[in-house]
């Protein structure tokens, strides 16, 4: 039935050489089982028809045994080749078909909900519906077959019956008989079967939104969901192209498909695989869709696409809701780090920690918000939520936080389904993009934005009447709320005010640094936005000495009193996290530097120091006070300070003779001819050899650009450096002059200069 | 009745999306707005007009009820009754697309893709080439059709004195002259539209619609007290009913979180004040809405960012207006070396006044160079010597 979707839109028919080849016509019962003595069944064969979240419940068993496997990358195997990376049918088998001790949850496919009444099932389509939501009503489940509206729409326009005979694997597979995966490994279990893990694919009916015009008859969708089965479920080969390769793909005859889309089965929501590409390379150039055909083209390079390079490792992690993903502290690992090293593992930025210390109330007053929102019987009340503060502060980690929690109660079912969108004001190429991701993420369908916006707008104008999942409420979090504020607010003016549609079932989260975003824009915006407001202020130094303790709670690395220190010094400038973590880590990789080259000196740090009986354990192996102080004066101190001193030794006396004049005159400019008097003073007066004129021009040009001797250029190396401010123009005695910082940088950069002691008394 | 069942229907009554029954406090504007409908359907002639007011003052609200209004009228009096198309400007994404979808909502059968230009529109609603009803244009948020040269708007106008057009043009938007600002050109083919303005609501309106909604609610949830102490404050700082409805809608929030602290402990005496929301949890709840955090927010800081704060409150006492970043860097210096703290870099420095610029007390210019860019305080001094005065560090510094 599914195999013939007349009225859609197809990707290229192409002649298919192996339509009748005797493979596709396979007898599904597994021709060796015998041979090898092992139950037919493949024992994990398990796919969520209901969409409830999936534990990877066969991670654990694989560990366990991890020891008997041996890993291979092609297998021989029913006179098929099967490698790693590949593409394969997959068989059904009867027995594996409905696991009773596995409840299925099948959410109605006219309501979207879960439970309640009575449901009946398709016996063509497998979708599942309440007795009362059918038209008309059933009273009771009637006996014998049972076919569902929809199917039997899709069965008075079909010409044919609907069970053919012999059909080709494709046609199966459609029908939902056969299913897709692509193989991530393969291994020989300690019995010597052939097992593999596959990742599953979905046929456009599988799909939480069923089949949709827009999708073409081969069009697949690739899941996060991998299981593993033995090889003899595999039925033979497939190939699953990205859609630029499958218009260009000739030979492959009819078991090709093309995917271009992941599909999130917990959120039910679409990501392109060409996006999650490109996303990991942050390029973003493309303005309209008119340039997003360039964008396919571009990105389907060989080695992008998703079948034929096994890049499992960057598939992994970027697919799917990598939002909420969470990197896990490498455990296992530490054995042979150490304790340095796992200090700097556990400081870095990319490690989301387990939880958020010092974030508690902030986190609950989130949390509320979004149970209240998916309260059954408020969900048709759409809300909006707004928060903010300064960078650093852990905003964006807090309501993913929260979200993550919202998906461990979904699993034991505290609250309703409801489906989660996440984006990035930095991410879109422009604020109106906004409603192309929306309604990408929502349908799987890429429009232009001005399409997208009013297909959105009758969405949210009344969402109850769409049925199915897309009823359910739905979550927006949009991150750097304030990159979409356009010239006339429209976008967030529509954002805010979807939610304040009847059934609109639109959760807005915006996140923003600047406190006051809703005061700064038009009033109508602001009526609309509400009240509620989170605001994140910036750690304390209290806090932050938690945060650092917490994450590193495995290790010993630090002194107590380095932690405090580093986060004062973070505290009393910005009270941002995330520097308070570099600084840290650049703590760690100084004290690791110091470490390896102690190894090397052996004892002659400590002769410097003095002190051989002290310098053992703690000094070598703590990260004390002294490298916190060295990577504080690394990242606190600024460039011009260094490059000041690391002048030469007539370009610091320009310095000082500028700092001279300013002092003597009041004036902020001066000419460069009083600058050289002031100069020749200051060398003549401390018996240096005063340089002559040109010497002194090319160290004011130096100080702006590389050294050389010649006086013009003197200044100007002083002006390339943007240590002065030069007049344009040719070079000439009278051109003024300005020092581009404060004079006091100066006078604390020069003051303690080794080679020139006398400069101090002049920057008093 | 179940407790949470009750305080359900009360935050569904108290929604935005919720339409009540019937308009309160409002009657004057739709009067004027129907009875003008009327005469321009009764006599088949075209109209216009334009409604202004405050955000939250009710006007697309009115709108709804007017569609239902006039076309039970209608009925009731033997009519054609008309067609309506209500657009929303925000959802164009060009101003001539307007065009196109008052035509495709005025003919549902058409081809939905086609764009359609003025003239076109011109002809459906023109009763010499086949008009047969009136038609009711409602353009929402009606400033977003604001174009340099103003045609759109001009044009639109124009349908409603064209002689056999049967258009009733209603504009909806904030701005009270927007007419006459943008559209001096309309006197000139004498198209006059009567302008309507929806006034912020007073606070017995604000309180009367709000024991509206509530009537519907088999119990009472709000004390009136708390009712009438959140009309007050509502009506005194902007008349949005929608801040009314959040503030409500809040303490609602504030008391249910309280109840069910409170239900775990078995304390039934107390039961029977608990049956209302009180005044406190209003009060809360405004405070929550109206509250001005800047004290909260500056002793928030950083103690750097407090530094130049309280040198920007010292730089603006003397001279009260901007200075560019350096001037301030200079006063910020000056107060590190009398406090005796070791200054930041000037990056650091303007990464400081950034953050602080975040958090909305100090204005931020642009400019070519840092240097140069125009400070200044958003917030009152004596707001900063408040927040400052009870850290001993700063006691002496200011001014």
């Amino acid at each position: 039935m599914r195999g013939r979707n007349a009225g859609t839109p197809p990707a290229p028919r192409r002649q298919s050489p192996r339509f009748a080849s005797p493979s596709s016509h396979c007898d599904p019962s597994p021709k060796s089982s015998q041979s090898l003595g092992l139950s037919p069944a493949p024992r994990s064969v398990k796919r969520d028809l209901g969409f409830s979240p999936v534990l990877p419940r066969a991670r654990s068993r694989r560990k366990s045994r991890d020891g008997d496997r041996k890993y291979v990358s092609r297998i021989e195997w029913n006179d098929g080749v099967f490698e790693v990376g590949e593409d394969v049918y997959v068989r059904k088998l009867e027995s594996a078909e409905r696991d009773e001790s596995d409840e299925e949850v099948e959410d109605c496919r006219v309501c979207g909900k879960v439970g309640g009444e009575v449901m009946i099932e398709c016996d063509a389509c497998l979708g599942g519906f309440h007795l009362g939501c059918l038209e008309p009503p059933l009273e009771e489940v009637p006996g014998g077959d049972w076919i569902c509206f929809k199917c039997e729409k899709k069965e008075a326009v079909g010409e044919e019956p609907s069970r053919r005979r012999h059909r080709t694997a494709r046609e199966r597979l459609l029908a939902k008989e056969l299913w897709a995966a692509r193989i991530e490994r393969l291994w020989m279990e300690a019995d010597g079967s052939p097992w593999f893990s596959g990742r599953w694919y979905l046929v456009p009916e599988e799909t939480a939104s069923g089949r949709q015009p827009h999708n073409g008859s081969r069009e697949l969708f690739r899941t996060k969901h991998v299981d593993h089965n033995e090889v003899e479920s595999i039925l033979r080969h497939c190939y699953v192209f990205s859609p630029e390769d499958f218009s260009k793909a000739s030979n492959e005859g009819d078991d090709v498909f093309y995917c271009e889309y992941d599909y999130e089965m917990k959120w039910h929501t679409f990501k392109r695989i060409v996006d999650l590409v490109e996303e990991a390379d942050h390029d973003f150039e493309e303005h309209e869709e008119s340039k997003a055909s360039n964008k396919k083209r571009r990105s389907s390079t060989p080695n992008k696409t998703p079948n034929k390079t096994p890049k499992r490792k960057s598939h992994t992690e970027v697919t799917g809701s990598e939002v909420l993903r969470r990197k896990i502290f490498p455990e296992d690992s530490g054995k042979d780090l150490t304790e340095i090293e796992k200090a700097k593992i556990a400081l870095s930025l990319s490690t989301t920690p387990g939880s958020l210390p010092c974030r508690e109330k902030e986190c609950k007053e989130i949390e509320a918000f979004v149970t209240d929102a998916l309260k059954e019987g408020l969900e048709n009340l759409g809300k909006c939520l707004y928060i903010s503060g300064v960078p650093g502060t852990g905003k964006t980690a807090t309501v993913l936080d929260v979200m993550r929690r919202m998906e461990k109660k979904l699993s034991t079912k505290e609250i309703q389904p409801y489906r989660f969108v996440a984006m990035n004001g930095l991410r879109l190429t422009s604020p109106e993009q906004t409603y192309t991701v929306l309604h990408e993420a929502l349908t799987g369908q890429r429009l232009s934005w001005k399409r997208a916006l009013q297909l959105l707008d009758e969405r949210f104008s009344n969402c109850k009447s769409l049925g199915g999942v897309d009823s359910r409420p739905c979550i927006l979090l949009v991150d750097e709320l304030d990159l979409l504020v356009t010239r006339s607010q429209s976008v967030l003016y529509n954002l805010f005010d979807w939610p304040c549609r009847p059934n609109s079932r639109l959760m807005v989260i915006g996140i923003a640094n600047t406190i006051d975003l809703p005061e700064r824009l038009l009033p109508r915006i602001a009526s609309r936005m509400g009240l509620q407001r989170v605001s994140f202020s910036p750690y304390s130094y209290i806090q932050l000495q938690e945060i650092i303790s917490f994450r590193l709670s495995g290790t010993e690395a630090f002194e107590k009193a380095a932690v405090e220190f580093a986060s004062r010094k973070v505290a009393a400038v910005s009270g941002d996290a995330r520097r308070a973590l570099e600084l840290c880590r650049r703590a760690a990789e100084l004290a690791e530097c110091r470490q390896k080259s102690g190894d090397l000196e052996g004892r002659c740090t400590c002769n410097v120091f003095g002190c051989p009986d002290r310098c053992s354990e703690s000094n070598t192996r703590l990260i004390g006070m002294a490298d916190v102080e060295a990577a504080v004066t690394e990242m606190f101190q600024a460039p011009h300070v260094q490059a000041m001193r690391m002048c030469s030794k007539h370009a610091k006396i320009f310095l000082v003779a500028m700092v001279y004049e300013y002092h003597r005159t009041g004036m902020v400019e001066t000419t460069f001819d009083q600058v050289s008097r002031a100069q020749s003073l200051l060398c003549s007066n401390n018996g240096e050899q005063p340089p002559d004129k040109d010497v002194l021009l090319s160290i004011g040009y130096n100080l702006f650009s590389v050294f050389t001797c010649n006086l013009w250029e003197l200044r100007c190396k002083l002006g390339e450096c943007r240590l002065l401010l030069c007049e344009t123009g040719s070079r000439h005695r009278l051109q003024k002059l300005q020092l581009n910082f404060p004079s006091d940088d100066v006078s604390f950069a020069l003051r303690d200069c080794l080679d020139l002691p006398w400069i101090t008394k002049y920057l008093s | 009745m179940d407790f949470s069942a009750h305080i359900l229907a009360a935050k569904t009554a108290l929604h935005l999306s919720a339409v009540p029954e019937a308009i309160l406090c409002r009657s004057e504007q739709i009067d004027r707005i129907i009875k003008f409908s009327k005469d321009c359907l009764l006599e088949r002639r075209p109209g216009s007009l334009y409604v202004c007011g405050c955000p939250g003052t009710g006007k697309s609200l009115a709108m709804e009820k007017l569609k239902g209004l006039l076309s039970q009228w209608a009925v009731e009096a033997g009519i054609l009754p008309p067609d309506v198309a209500s657009v929303n400007c925000t959802t164009l994404t060009d101003a001539t697309q307007i065009y196109s979808r008052i035509y495709h909502s005025l003919q549902p059968g058409a081809d939905d893709d086609r764009s359609v230009g003025y003239q076109q529109l011109k002809k459906l609603l023109s009763f010499n080439r086949g008009a047969k009803k009136m038609q009711l244009l409602i353009i929402d948020e009606m400033d977003y059709l604001i174009t340099r040269e103003q045609t759109v708007l001009y044009e639109l106008f124009q349908l409603s004195v064209l002689k056999d057009s049967s258009c009733i043009l209603i504009g909806i938007a904030n701005a009270i002259d927007l007419t006459e600002r943008f559209l001096p050109r309309l006197r000139t083919f004498s198209c006059n539209p009567e302008v309507i303005t929806f006034p912020a609501y007073t606070k017995d309106q604000i309180f009367a619609v709000l024991l509206q909604r509530l009537s519907s609610l088999s119990v009472a949830t709000f004390h009136p007290a708390a009712l009438e102490l959140c009309a007050r404050r509502v009506s005194a700082a902007s008349g949005d009913m929608r801040k009314a409805l959040y503030a409500c809608r809040t303490a609602l929030d504030l008391f249910e979180a309280e109840n069910k602290s409170k239900s775990t402990e078995p304390e039934a005496t107390c039961l029977q004040r608990d049956q209302f929301v009180q005044v406190d949890h209003m009060a809360r709840a405004l405070a929550k809405v109206f509250r001005s955090p800047v004290i909260e927010t500056i002793q928030a800081l950083p103690k750097h960012s407090q530094m130049v704060l309280c040198s920007a409150a010292n730089l603006f006492r003397k001279r009260k207006r901007d200075a560019p970043l350096g001037e301030l860097n200079k006063q910020y210096l000056g107060f590190c070396k009398t406090t005796g703290m070791r200054p930041v870099s000037s990056q650091e420095f303007s990464g400081i006044c950034q953050l602080i610029a975040d958090q909305g007390l100090l204005g931020l210019g642009t400019a070519r160079e840092d240097r140069l860019r125009k400070t200044k305080l958003q917030v009152d001094h004596d707001d900063v010597v408040f927040a400052l005065q009870g850290v001993r560090f700063f006691r002496n510094s200011l001014l």
